[in-house]
């Protein structure tokens, strides 16, 4: 088998290895927050009165699937291109779903797997050619461990280092990727009303992903099924305007043992909708910072909903879903165990078992 | 191979390998399996075309989580909410450890990961365990497996009743071990498959328990008549049975001291099969003529294995007294008195105050109903035991009664009969050639009686025949079936001779005393704790596992209640 970086100077790119290979890996980013607007506005109906209330308790939870999508990337290549010397970036991107079965037992769904090695090159290379140098690294990579090659930008920001652009690119395939497999599971009828899907991280997909994937009218509606659920979320992030504006910290912390806060929305401005909310997992005297314990919870705004806001009884049903789902707990195994719900813990762990190892992966390039 | 067979998928780590000898495989949720069931696994092949298989023994199971540890379970019960009913079920599986038994191909390489595991068939656990192919099998008891398999387990004859080896111990706490019914269950599969080389001596060491086992057993259910089919066997009592009695001078009780209820003695004396056996002075006085043994002699001192002798005073005493010249049992005690006056001639290397303890000993000791001498009439059925044994041949069982006997004198006539058995094999009798007798089994229950563990002096006169018969008898046909209590209690060196072992249920304290029991795994040990009623493990020189687990039938003969 011939390697990645022999393959690239076949074809004339001058290429070194990145030294900081094994020092520049960040496992599982999260997909993390990106609040570029910086106001928000209330997005409940009817209004909730002092912006937060108890959950009723639920007996079951309607969540039947549970997805995580993550993504290893590392700046492996820096190479020479005519005048300028890039970083070229490559990863591993996957998502994996979840089935808790009757029997409480969660089964991976086998045909929603999916797993790809990614290779983000500058767009100095066109667009042809990324192609042709595809097709050529395949050429020589067993099938299992093919690469797609994708384009990025570059000069797209300034201040920001061509590396952080590629691996925000393999990013965006990952998110790309869980999109489709939503997409996917709305074709296939599998997402609907007692049978609903928990995507770990935001909704707030940017761009216009949502509207890439030409969603039909009647799959759109089942968006509604489709929770996502954010382990973090930035405290010092702003509401409101003027005297009774609050920053985010501020509202949660207050936050008593299964209370949830008011709706909140985003911009107008979306291509989607959605609505947010938090919820406190666990006792506020059983976790160290007021802050911890708390999940963000994401939902698509359907329909009359987009004017309206989300129903109360939608919110309080959703979350109480949730907080069902707070036990059992991956305590001690993963630091954000407070904010974790388990099923998604077991998608992401059952997906990082399934990507290859770091030194595998690097033995493809190198 | 389709899915629905397999159970489970062997699992290899960095830290829990595969070996040669043992594999750890996950099973499949809704599978159930305990200790001692035998699976067959997937395995590389020599010549590259098709799969091996190796089997394996479960030894161990245990239940994984992905908890981090227990405070881990604690809060997500709500930080120890004991009504919290958590949604999510913890990953977790059953992990099984297993030894590896063989491979079908005799491929020793260690198990790769991710094999599949599946049921074995009864006919590969057969072969697996060491016992389809036995050139002469004696039916063991049977195993049931998890998937409701029963499969017969054999022991082979020539390891089990010589010549390759020989000797068998079962041990076990009274009442549940069912050591007597086991040992009766193995001599009916000995009389039913080997009745033309094998003659029986057992012992009953306790109430009525063996004095009717030619009888049938008329409670026997038909469940329990099935289990001797499974074990291809008859559900038939032991045939060809003579008793013999404790000698009493009690005409109202058939002339004997024993607890035998009078309906069964007197069956057995309408067919002639029960005798009054006794001792006369003669018995102590040497071997045969043309015989210039001692051993005569030697059994007198069995009369004193309780005795605390370490200066073997009495054994001196015995040597010294020379030639017996009394005809009956008072005028040997008047013999013995003399030697307590002072003045005799000859050496004095024995004190007289030794001499007087004998004399005492002798005196107190002999005074009991079998010590006489023969009566003229007939129906008194007095027997010796050196002629009993005389008469015993292949297909026959001689039972000696020796329950109602004190401590002393059981170890007398369970000496006695162990002497004069090697005896005969040795040629040393007239009247009895060794092929005659064919090969002598001798059961004796309370093994440590007779053969105390070594308390680092000399062994005893009955320790030092047991020895030799579990030493020497493998090849003269002498062979010994012991049961005991507690292993601990017995010589080390009569268990080290035996080639087959059988465990019965014991307790803790048992396992953490007894040498025998420290190579057994923590899950083999659980599981000698709480074996049920017909249950053994057992261990035996042909296997090819240390241990395997049977059921075994409900004894077919009469069972007498004391």
């Amino acid at each position: 088998m011939k390697r990645l970086i022999s393959i690239l100077r076949d074809n004339n790119i001058d290429c070194l290895p990145n030294e900081r290979f094994t020092l520049d890996v960040e496992m599982f980013l999260d997909n993390g927050e990106e609040h570029r607007f910086p106001k928000q506005v209330l997005f409940e109906f009817p209004e909730l009165k002092g912006g937060k209330k108890l959950v009723p308790e639920a007996n079951l939870s309607m969540f039947r699937y549970f997805l995580d999508g993550s993504q290893r990337s590392h700046r492996v290549i820096d190479a020479s291109f005519k005048s300028r010397f890039l970083p070229i970036c490559a990863g591993q991107i996957g998502v994996a779903v979840l089935e808790r079965e009757y029997s409480g037992r969660m089964k991976p769904r086998r045909d929603l797997i999916r797993i790809e090695n990614i290779l983000a090159m500058p767009n100095v290379v066109e667009k042809d050619n990324a192609k042709d140098l595809e097709k050529k690294i395949n050429n020589e990579m067993p099938e299992n461990e093919h690469f797609r090659v994708v384009r990025y930008d570059y000069q797209s920001k300034e201040d920001k280092d061509p590396a952080d652009l590629g691996r925000a690119m393999i990013i965006h395939e990952m998110q790309m990727l869980e999109l489709k497999t939503i997409r996917d599971m709305i074709g296939k009828h599998m997402i609907q009303d007692e049978r609903m899907l928990v995507k770990d991280g935001g909704l707030q997909y940017r761009d216009n992903k949502i509207k890439d994937l030409n969603f039909s009218k009647d799959d759109l509606v089942q968006l509604r099924n489709v929770i996502g659920l954010a382990k973090t979320f930035k405290p010092n992030m702003t509401l409101g305007q003027g005297r009774g504006r609050q920053d985010l910290g501020n509202l949660t912390k207050d936050l008593d043992w299964k209370e949830r806060s008011t709706v909140i929305r985003p911009p107008k401005d979306k291509a989607t909708t959605y609505g947010w909310w938090y919820l406190r997992l666990r006792p506020r005297e059983k976790v160290y910072s007021p802050l911890q314990g708390i999940v963000k919870i994401e939902v698509f705004a359907i329909g009359i909903e987009e004017d309206d806001g989300i129903p109360e009884a939608r919110a309080d049903t959703i979350s109480s879903y949730v907080l069902k789902e707070r036990n059992v707990t991956p305590y001690n195994a993963d630091a954000r165990w407070a904010s974790h719900i388990y099923p998604i813990y077991l998608a992401e762990t059952y997906l990082r078992s399934s990507f290859l190892s770091h030194d595998r992966f690097k033995a493809l390039i190198f | 191979m389709s899915d629905d067979q397999c159970i489970g998928k062997v699992t290899a780590t960095e830290k829990k390998p595969t070996t040669c000898t043992s594999v750890n495989f996950w099973l499949s949720p809704g599978v159930i399996i305990r200790p001692f069931d035998i699976v067959r696994i997937e395995h590389i092949c020599g010549n590259g075309s098709e799969n091996s298989f190796s089997y394996a023994i479960v030894r161990e199971l245990s239940y994984i989580t992905d908890s981090a540890g227990h405070l881990a379970n604690f809060v997500s019960s709500d930080f120890g909410d004991i009504n919290a009913r958590p949604i999510n079920k913890r990953l977790g599986t059953t992990i099984a450890e297993a030894d590896v038994l063989g491979n079908s191909q005799n491929i020793e390489m260690p198990i790769h990961d991710g094999a599949r595991v599946e049921w074995a068939k009864p006919e590969e656990i057969r072969t697996a365990l060491g016992v389809e192919k036995l050139k002469e099998p004696i039916p063991a008891g049977y195993i049931q497996t998890s998937n409701n398999e029963e499969i017969r387990i054999d022991f082979e004859a020539r390891y089990l009743a010589g010549p390759e080896a020989a000797h068998m111990n079962i041990s076990g706490i009274s009442g549940l071990a069912s050591k007597t019914s086991y040992a009766m269950f193995l001599l009916s599969a000995l009389q039913q498959r080997m009745k033309d080389e094998v003659s029986i001596v057992l012992f009953n060491v306790k109430g009525p328990d063996l004095l009717a086992l030619d009888q049938t057993n008329n409670d026997l259910k038909n469940v329990q008549k099935d289990e001797w089919t499974k074990c291809g066997l008859e559900p038939k009592p032991l045939e060809n049975a003579t008793y013999l009695y404790p000698y009493a001078k009690r005409s109202d009780r058939y002339f004997t001291s024993s607890h035998a209820p009078k309906d069964v003695l007197a069956d057995q004396i309408d067919q002639q099969r029960a005798f009054n056996y006794y001792y006369d002075v003669d018995t102590f006085k040497g071997g045969e003529e043309g015989n210039e043994s001692d051993v005569g002699r030697d059994k007198m001192s069995l009369l004193f294995s309780d005795i605390d002798d370490p200066q073997s005073t009495m054994e001196s005493c015995i040597q010294e007294l020379g030639e017996i010249q009394a005809e009956t049992w008072e005028k040997l005690r008047e013999e013995i008195q003399a030697k307590t006056e002072k003045g005799q001639p000859g050496r004095k290397e024995i004190s007289v105050q030794s001499w007087r303890k004998f004399s005492r000993l002798i005196r107190t000791r002999t005074n009991h109903d079998i010590f006489s001498s023969l009566y003229l009439g007939e129906d008194r059925r007095q027997k010796l035991i050196v002629d009993a044994i005389k008469q015993l041949r292949p297909g026959n069982i001689l039972v000696v009664d020796i329950a109602p006997l004190p401590d002393y004198l059981q170890c007398l006539v369970f000496g006695d009969v162990i002497r004069t058995v090697f005896d005969a094999k040795l040629d040393l009798y007239e009247g009895i050639k060794r092929e005659e007798l064919g090969r002598v089994v001798i059961f004796a229950d309370e093994l440590n009686k007779y053969a105390p563990a070594s308390s680092g002096g000399r062994d005893r006169t009955l320790t030092r025949w047991l020895l030799e018969v579990t030493e020497r008898g493998r090849s003269l046909g002498v062979v010994l079936f012991g049961a005991e209590q507690f292993r601990s209690g017995v010589h080390a060196r009569i268990l080290g001779n035996c080639s087959t072992d059988i465990y019965g249920r014991t307790n803790p304290v048992e396992l953490s005393k007894a040498a025998d029991y420290r190579l057994f795994s923590q899950s083999n040990k659980a599981t000698i704790t709480r074996l049920n009623q017909g249950q053994m493990l057992l261990q035996h020189s042909v296997f090819n596992t240390s241990l395997i687990k049977v059921r075994f039938p409900f004894p077919a003969y009469r069972q007498l209640q004391g």
